[in-house]
């Protein structure tokens, strides 16, 4: 890996763990819910760019980027499918974020219905604190 | 996999989802009430019967996998039920079908929907799922199953200003510990290249498997510093699940708010689950032997476990002292016996030589935690539905005893949670002070005898709430809910007299978890041979 990949990476790990922090810091010390439920997708948008960078793999050289993990050279064999073992990025990730997405939007959908229903019920959506 | 039976065991989960989901469209067409309680009860029952029968094939004969999709693992989701995912199992599946029950009594007075049985449905098929899953992303999805469910159970009364006040403060916070989860998810991915708990475990011990690593191959990088990531990341997410000091403070609001045949399935459903995920953790995937042991962060995590226990149970055992709502002093009561479930898992790992002992004695806490909440929930169900109130002084000045039988329930629930001979909570206490002794941590049994001693005080006041309302002219009370609190009786008593055959049930259980992984892998090895 180059001078150059090491310390683009790094921003992008660094990066990833100053938006982990923001967005906890805002579920936690926020009183207002709409608030709470912004750094709550900042948090699990976060999530999901970390797992899709763990799965970015190393890539052979600066000027070649790595390719989908996708076999188009069909009729290449055994050499074919190695070399797309060593190119591709890995499936495995996207398949977990693909997954965590939806259930993102599920938890999504229920904590805005319950900022709904506690507007209804309080007139607020400044989370109190005797409840 | 040998038979359909232990097959349609396995994938309860999928079934009960189903099920849940079949009952809006349904709901349409079908409109009596009764209906979908009686048809939630045949659904769970059934689901117990499965579940039940599983337990006992795993008992004589060793785990059992069942992989979904015919993805071999660990490419795959593949569920392997070992003894202490089966132990769980049914005790959720039990607890859960005796509440179901429940419920079709007590929701009858409230103009609620068939979807309080669908949330319920999902509720146990997230727990199951947790219990029984052998992959740690699939244990991602099926804590989000159970915790989405479980949030909108709390806020079921959704007009009441007090159960969506609870429900947020949960769901904002249980949110964001489940996506925690995912992080660590990723970083064991990253740093092992599987999620499949058994290729995690022989990978974090360095042990080779040819047949997994075949497709999963080796690890990758800093494996001690990501593991403890992981590690550090989960451990919060499941303490916070299972109402941990200091991570309890979600656990007073949402039991006292939900239903109360919900609160009563929580402590198996919710709290349950989350024990059973450190200890899976702790000690089958990290266990003794494995990468976090040689960098030294089993015994810290263990240590921080054994004070946040003593934390949970004197804090717990303290504040039931001061409520006045029935169903927050038996939320405290959870928070304190959570506490020392804790402080005798703690004894597990610290003390090398009782490790199996101190195992047996969190086990058996557990299920002394799950009988004695659910016992007290559904009896104080009957006679909070008589008073009209949750306040303790309220209940105690009903004239007349709504019901003798809830009375006793009860009276059995408090000497079962206070730890009176002959039910099962003496012997569980005993289990975990001698095991506490054992592994050389004098002061946590000290602690334990002193947050039993301060719990005396809130557990007489429950019991006299219960006693000062049952006078002349008493009734037995509503058939259902009775016939229920009595099977929870006789359980209480059961498995406190029948100790012996119990203990060594768990013994078994429990030795096969702190000893060597290869009965976990082997039941995946064997069907992948």
């Amino acid at each position: 890996m180059s001078e150059f990949e090491a310390s683009l990476s790094l921003i992008v790990l660094f990066s990833l763990f100053a938006n982990t922090a923001i967005a906890l810091y805002g579920v936690f010390s926020k009183p207002n819910l709409v608030k709470k439920l912004i750094s709550m997708t900042i948090l699990s948008d976060t999530a999901n760019a970390f797992a899709i960078v763990i799965g970015y793999r190393a890539w052979p050289s600066p000027e070649e980027s790595p390719v989908p993990p996708v076999l188009t050279n069909i009729s290449g064999g055994y050499a074919a499918v190695q070399e797309l073992v060593q190119k591709s990025v890995d499936p495995f990730p996207q398949a977990l974020v693909l997954t965590a997405v939806v259930i993102g939007l599920a938890v999504t959908i229920f904590l805005a219905s319950i900022i709904l229903h506690y507007h209804r019920t309080h007139g607020t959506v400044e989370m109190v604190v005797s409840g | 996999m040998d038979s359909w039976w232990l097959e349609a065991a396995a994938a309860s989960p999928l079934i009960l989802a189903a099920a849940g989901f079949a009952i809006p469209p349904l709901s349409l067409a079908i409109k009596s009430r009764s209906f979908w309680g009686a048809y939630a009860s045949v659904v769970t029952g059934a689901v117990l019967a499965l579940i039940v029968g599983m337990t006992k094939h795993v008992l004589l004969s060793g785990p059992v996998s069942y992989w979904f999709g015919g993805w071999p693992p660990p490419l795959g989701i593949v569920y392997v039920i070992d003894g202490l995912s089966a132990i769980f199992a049914s005790v959720i599946a039990m607890v859960i079908f005796l509440t179901v029950a429940y419920s079709a009594w007590y929701m009858r007075r409230f103009s609620a929907g068939p979807w309080y049985y669908t949330l319920f449905l999902l509720l146990e098929a997230g727990s199951l799922g947790c219990v029984m899953t052998s992959d740690l992303f699939n244990l991602f999805v099926m804590v989000e199953v159970l915790a989405v469910s479980a949030y909108g159970l709390v806020s079921y009364f959704r007009s009441s200003r007090r159960s969506v006040a609870a429900s947020a403060r949960y769901a904002f916070v249980g949110a964001a510990a489940t996506t925690l989860y995912f992080i660590a998810v990723v970083f064991v991915y990253g740093s092992f290249g599987t999620v499949n708990m058994a290729d995690v475990a022989v990978k974090a011990r360095g042990l080779v498997d040819q047949s997994l690593q075949a497709f999963s191959g080796g690890d990758y990088g800093e494996v001690a510093l990501a593991s403890t990531v992981a590690i550090a990341l989960s451990l919060w997410v499941f303490t916070f699940k299972s109402g941990l000091f200091p991570n309890h403070f979600w656990l007073p609001d949402a039991n006292a708010e939900a239903p109360t045949p919900v609160s009563a399935a929580f402590a198996s459903a919710v709290d349950a689950v989350g024990v059973y995920a450190v200890i899976r953790l702790l000690f089958t995937i990290f266990g003794s032997g494995s990468v976090l042991e040689r960098v030294g962060a089993r015994t810290v995590i263990f240590a921080v476990l054994f004070a946040l226990g003593i934390g949970s149970a004197l804090v717990g055992a303290l504040l039931m002292n001061i409520q006045r709502d029935v169903k927050r002093v038996l939320a405290y009561s959870t928070i304190s016996h959570v506490g020392i479930i804790y402080m005798a898992i703690a004894a597990a790992g610290l003390g090398a030589g009782a490790a199996a002992s101190a195992l047996t004695a969190s086990l058996y806490h557990i299920l002394t935690n799950v009988v004695g909440e659910a016992l007290l929930f559904l009896s104080f169900g009957v006679l909070i539905a008589a008073a009209g109130s949750r306040d303790l002084d309220k209940l105690s000045s009903v004239g007349r005893a709504p019901s003798l039988v809830a009375t006793a329930g009860v009276i059995v629930g408090v000497l079962t949670l206070f730890g009176i001979p002959p039910f099962m909570g003496f012997f569980s206490k005993l289990l975990v002070f001698i095991s506490l002794l054992d592994s050389g941590l004098v002061f946590g049994a000290v602690m334990l005898l002193v947050s039993t001693a301060i719990s005396l005080m809130g557990y007489v006041k429950l019991a006299r709430a219960a006693l000062s309302s049952s006078g002349e002219g008493s009734r037995l009370g509503p058939a259902l809910p009775c016939t229920i609190i009595v099977v929870l009786i006789v359980l209480s008593f059961a498995l406190g007299v029948l100790f012996p055959e119990v203990k060594s049930v768990l013994d078994h259980v429990s030795g096969s978890v702190v000893g060597s992984v290869n009965e976990y892998v082997n039941a995946l090895s064997e069907v992948i041979g």
